[in-house]
């Protein structure tokens, strides 16, 4: 799952990105809110964590940019500020939900999870195609109720294109997703992993789509 | 040093006695100056008719009108009740008239005549000028003199008890518009000091009537001068007391909430080193080091609620608010975020609870005192909350405290077992929400079935 993590304080970006990384999130870093706008309106993310003080645009003005330019990606807010009157302005500007600092990183990934199952799933947290369930909670892939083994970055693939279920994905959009900009990898890297994964699973879960992408009826 | 209660007792009491004084003294002199100078009138009378009736006699003498019989009649007494009635004088004479006596004697000291008059007729001791005379019945005021050419004495009297009639009245008219002055007087400098003192008294009922953290300035009215300056200094005082205020009410909050980063920053890389780390040591030592972090979280949390208490207060009106969902909550809360699987709560209540309260306050009231409670209380034992119309009590078994310790407790930054993690803020913070809605805080140890620490909040009857 790719995150975008928009923080001024380098410290703190870098440790939650050490966090979620290691909950195998694929995180992005900025540290100003143009940026913010413009990685969002250009590539493709999962969820938005989104600080409020930051220089330049403030986190309240990038999320209502996002909600204007009707991008419905899901937004965390991250903030010091604990007023009920800026949970409230940052609610109504159109933030799915709001955590104040300083907080615990097992919550952080808690409401992360949440969000996604809000936007995508059932609620239950767990995605399912036939006879294959993804529990991103419990970091598991089952088939025919045995847990298969899958590395994390088979994990990722499988979990986006499950996540936009019905929708091709290029091999491109699903390398940004998974991978994210800060990783040096092989051009095949996603055919690799989606080879690996057919072998597992069988070769009806992904389908290719010739010259698009890949994806999960 | 002169003491002085009350400025409007003390001027209205000083200028009616000086007035009084000064009256009294006005009225004493002005009787006796009034009365001298009617006697000194009534004597020139007595001189002037003595010297017309010489004047008469000598002409009458000189014309040799031996015959002379002068025929001074007057009315007698009931005569006279029945001409002048209760009135003083008609076109038939004055009814005083036989109160002044006329008495000519030759010079061998025969009476020559007189007036129909109880003066008297003696020639004995004849003395010139004024003189008093008193026959035991009855005093007279005389002039005597005697003619030079023939030497006959003419005799005119007074009764002194008329004289000292109309000298007394005459005097008293003179004082009665001051005697009917008094009361007015009084009543119109009452009026006049009270309208004088009436800006000192707006402006001691606007100070007195405000709160003890109202620091808005008082209200630009007209004041006179000597006052303008006074309300102008206080706005000042309140400006800048006010200004401090809020400097250090925004350096408190600015404080904790920059804080607030740097412990985000400190927490996480504290976890993520807990979560690569194989090492029993590190992860034991990292523990510790996120204890203490936390602990620095809820000081700093703790310190922004302080920081914000007057501002809240001001924002926010009492309102009928139930207690006891909210107790619930917090337990709850509570429980989820502490280690309290070995404590639990038992509330005793009536009702709801609702009090006339400011929800958001008495949310941190709650929350500081069970928070406490289960801080301190000693494992596997149960705290006791009790909820009424008008007290919270909270009960738990912990280790007795001192006189020492109650009485520290809820200073700042004192905690009462110093081994437990805590910031010191929490009932210096209750403290400050009871004091500022007349709420009494009090702590005490409790020997029952088992020793621990009661905490109670009482509401007083004007808390409303």
């Amino acid at each position: 799952m790719r995150i975008l993590l928009v923080e001024d304080d380098e410290l703190l970006a870098d440790g939650i990105k050490t966090s979620l990384t290691l909950a195998n999130f694929n995180v992005d870093v900025v540290h100003k809110g143009e940026h913010a706008v413009h990685a969002l309106a250009c590539e493709k993310f999962d969820l938005c964590i989104l600080d409020i003080g930051l220089p330049g645009i403030s986190g309240f003005e990038v999320v209502q940019k996002l909600r204007q330019a009707q991008n419905t990606i899901p937004v965390l807010m991250l903030t010091a500020r604990d007023q009920i009157e800026d949970k409230v302005k940052g609610l109504d500007q159109g933030a799915d939900d709001y955590l104040l600092k300083p907080f615990d990183v097992e919550e952080l990934k808690a409401r992360i999870r949440a969000l996604v199952r809000r936007t995508h799933g059932d609620g239950s947290g767990k995605l399912e195609c036939g006879d294959v369930i993804v529990d991103a909670q419990a970091f598991s892939v089952m088939k025919d109720g045995q847990e298969i083994k899958v590395s994390p970055k088979e994990f990722s693939v499988l979990h986006e294109l499950l996540l936009h279920r019905g929708r091709v994905l290029s091999k491109d959009q699903l390398t940004e997703l998974v991978y994210g900009w800060s990783e040096d990898l092989d051009s095949n890297a996603i055919e690799v992993h989606v080879h690996h994964l057919r072998k597992k699973l069988g070769n009806d879960l992904i389908q290719t789509i010739r010259g698009v992408g890949y994806k999960v009826a | 040093m002169f003491h002085i209660a009350s400025i409007k007792r003390f001027l209205l009491v000083a200028v009616i006695s000086l007035i009084t004084v000064a009256w009294l003294f006005s009225v004493i002199f002005n009787f006796y100056a009034s009365r001298e100078q009617v006697e000194e009138l009534f004597d020139a009378e007595l001189a002037q008719m003595s010297r017309i009736l010489q004047s008469v006699m000598n002409n009458h003498i000189r014309s040799n009108s031996a015959n002379f019989s002068p025929s001074l009649n007057y009315l007698d007494k009931e005569l006279l009740l029945e001409t002048f009635g209760h009135q003083e004088f008609t076109e038939r004479g004055h009814k005083y008239e036989k109160k002044l006596a006329f008495q000519v004697w030759d010079m061998n000291g025969n009476l020559f005549f007189a007036n129909n008059s109880e003066l008297s007729e003696q020639f004995d001791n004849m003395q010139l000028g004024f003189e008093d005379v008193s026959d035991g019945r009855m005093s007279w005021r005389t002039f005597t003199l005697q003619d030079p050419d023939f030497g006959f004495w003419v005799k005119v009297a007074q009764r002194e008890d008329v004289r000292t009639e109309l000298t007394g009245q005459i005097a008293l008219n003179t004082m009665l518009p001051n005697l009917l002055m008094i009361p007015v007087l009084i009543v119109l400098i009452a009026w006049l000091i009270r309208k004088g003192l009436h800006p000192l008294g707006q402006i001691s009922n606007a100070l007195n009537r405000r709160g003890y953290q109202n620091l808005d300035e008082i209200k630009a009215e007209v004041y006179p001068v000597e006052l303008g300056y006074l309300v102008g200094a206080l706005n000042d005082l309140f400006k800048r007391v006010s200004e401090a205020s809020e400097r250090e009410r925004r350096f408190t909050a600015d404080a904790a909430h920059e804080l607030r980063t740097p412990l985000s920053i400190s927490k996480v890389h504290l976890q993520n080193i807990l979560q690569v780390s194989d090492s029993v040591q590190v992860k034991e030592f990292v523990y510790k080091a996120l204890m203490g972090i936390d602990r620095l979280i809820h000081m700093v949390q703790q310190l922004l609620i302080l920081s914000r208490l007057d501002a809240r207060q001001e924002q926010e009106a009492p309102r009928k608010v139930a207690l006891l969902p909210i107790a619930r909550d917090i337990i709850t809360e509570l429980e989820a975020h502490q280690n309290t699987e070995n404590k639990s709560v038992v509330i005793h209540h009536q009702d709801e609870c609702i009090w006339m309260a400011r929800e958001t306050q008495m949310r941190i009231l709650l929350r500081n005192l069970l928070d406490n409670a289960f801080r301190y209380a000693h494992d596997q034992t149960q705290i006791e909350l009790e909820l009424s119309e008008n007290r919270i009590v909270i009960f738990n078994i912990c280790d007795p405290m001192t006189e020492e310790q109650l009485a520290m407790s809820l200073e700042r930054f004192k905690r009462g077992n110093s081994t437990q993690q805590g910031s010191g803020l929490g009932l210096s913070i209750c403290l400050q929400i009871c004091k500022q809605n007349n709420y009494t805080l009090s702590l005490k140890n409790r020997h029952n079935q088992a020793t621990g620490l009661e905490v109670s909040v009482s509401r007083n009857p004007i808390s409303e």
